[in-house]
């Protein structure tokens, strides 16, 4: 019987150093400072190793924002905000939520839409 | 009562101006890398998009909710603490919004705030060394011996194993200036370790 103890305790040991190990391969790979090094190539190859899509959909969406952002300008000349190309609508895409839909005229452009959150259920 | 109307704002840019588009591919892309590599046994637990939280995290700033002070960090650094405090914000509301009986089959739900998490990716180790008992101290002891076993022709990774094994909440930096190596080179030793973790796992 006492065998078994030891042969369960060694793989015991050998299972949770090859965790433990993994834990800090892991640790290594999603440290900033290491993944700040690495080139343009490298972390397109390891985003594909770990099957996260590079060039379409999510990160197509994310480019559009960065160029919109781009191209609408800070208001260096204090002109005022122009409805029609100079907003930014933010909703959190993380949490789904009801909100009641409803048009409401600025009174200098088009009309906008606008979302009033529901209280939470 | 106040009304709370869809934040529709101009843009309010720091440095933000000063960056390129071929720039903003390149920090967007390692932050992805960031975020799928450290969340990702998280966002399956929780059902959560890592695009959708670095989507978050890219209009946050944009926007000026998150506002980067750019002569302090880094845009890339700034955006993975965003990303960490956007994980953070949902972790809070899921244990809040989740009723208690349906904790155990969505799998220990409690125990996934951000600390845990990041112990969990520290390994086995850190559930050693924090609790003192002789038992622990034991596994601990043994467990060490059994890390250097596994990696014992590297000379690298048995200085790595044994800096980390004492602290685990040392960062790759502070490993790469304690051996006096370069980041690079704690990232080469990753790579092998990698590699040789994949043969014992016989992938």
């Amino acid at each position: 019987m006492s065998s078994t103890i030891v042969k369960l305790d060694k793989q015991f040991i050998e299972e949770r150093a090859v965790e433990a190990l993994e834990g800090l391969s892991l640790f290594l790979a999603s440290d900033p400072d290491i993944i700040n090094s690495m080139s343009p190539e490298e972390v397109i190859e390891q985003l594909e190793e770990l099957g996260v899509p590079t060039s379409a959909g999510k990160f197509e969406e994310m480019m559009w924002l960065i160029r919109r952002h781009n191209a609408i300008g800070d208001y260096p000349d204090g002109s005022e905000l122009d409805v029609e190309k100079d907003i930014v609508v933010c909703m959190s895409p993380i949490r789904r939520q009801k909100v009641k839909l409803r048009v409401k005229n600025s009174g200098r452009a088009k009309l906008r839409v606008v979302h009033d959150p529901l209280p939470d259920e | 009562m106040a009304r709370n109307w869809a934040k529709i704002v101009p843009s309010q840019r720091g440095g933000l101006e000063s960056i390129t588009e071929n720039q903003w591919a390149h920090i967007l892309q390692k932050l992805r890398l960031h975020t799928w590599r450290r969340y990702r046994s998280l966002s399956e637990r929780l059902g959560l998009d890592l695009d959708d939280v670095v989507h978050q995290a890219l209009l946050d700033t944009l926007d000026g909710k998150r506002s980067w002070p750019n002569e302090e960090v880094d845009l890339f650094y700034f955006l993975c603490g965003v990303v960490r405090s956007i994980i953070s914000h949902r972790l809070e509301r899921e244990k809040r919004s989740v009723p208690l009986e349906n904790l155990e089959s969505r799998g220990s739900v409690d125990d996934s705030d951000l600390a845990s998490v990041e112990a969990m990716i520290g390994g086995s180790i850190g559930e050693y060394l924090r609790y003192e008992s002789i038992y622990n101290r034991l596994v601990y002891d043994r467990l060490i011996e059994q890390m250097y076993e596994l990696v014992k022709d590297d000379q690298e990774l048995i200085n790595i194993v044994g800096l980390w094994s004492t602290d685990p909440n040392l960062k790759p930096s502070e490993l790469a200036e304690e051996l006096g190596v370069s980041i690079g080179e704690i990232r080469n030793a990753q790579k092998r370790l990698r590699r040789r973790l994949n043969v014992l796992r016989g992938k």
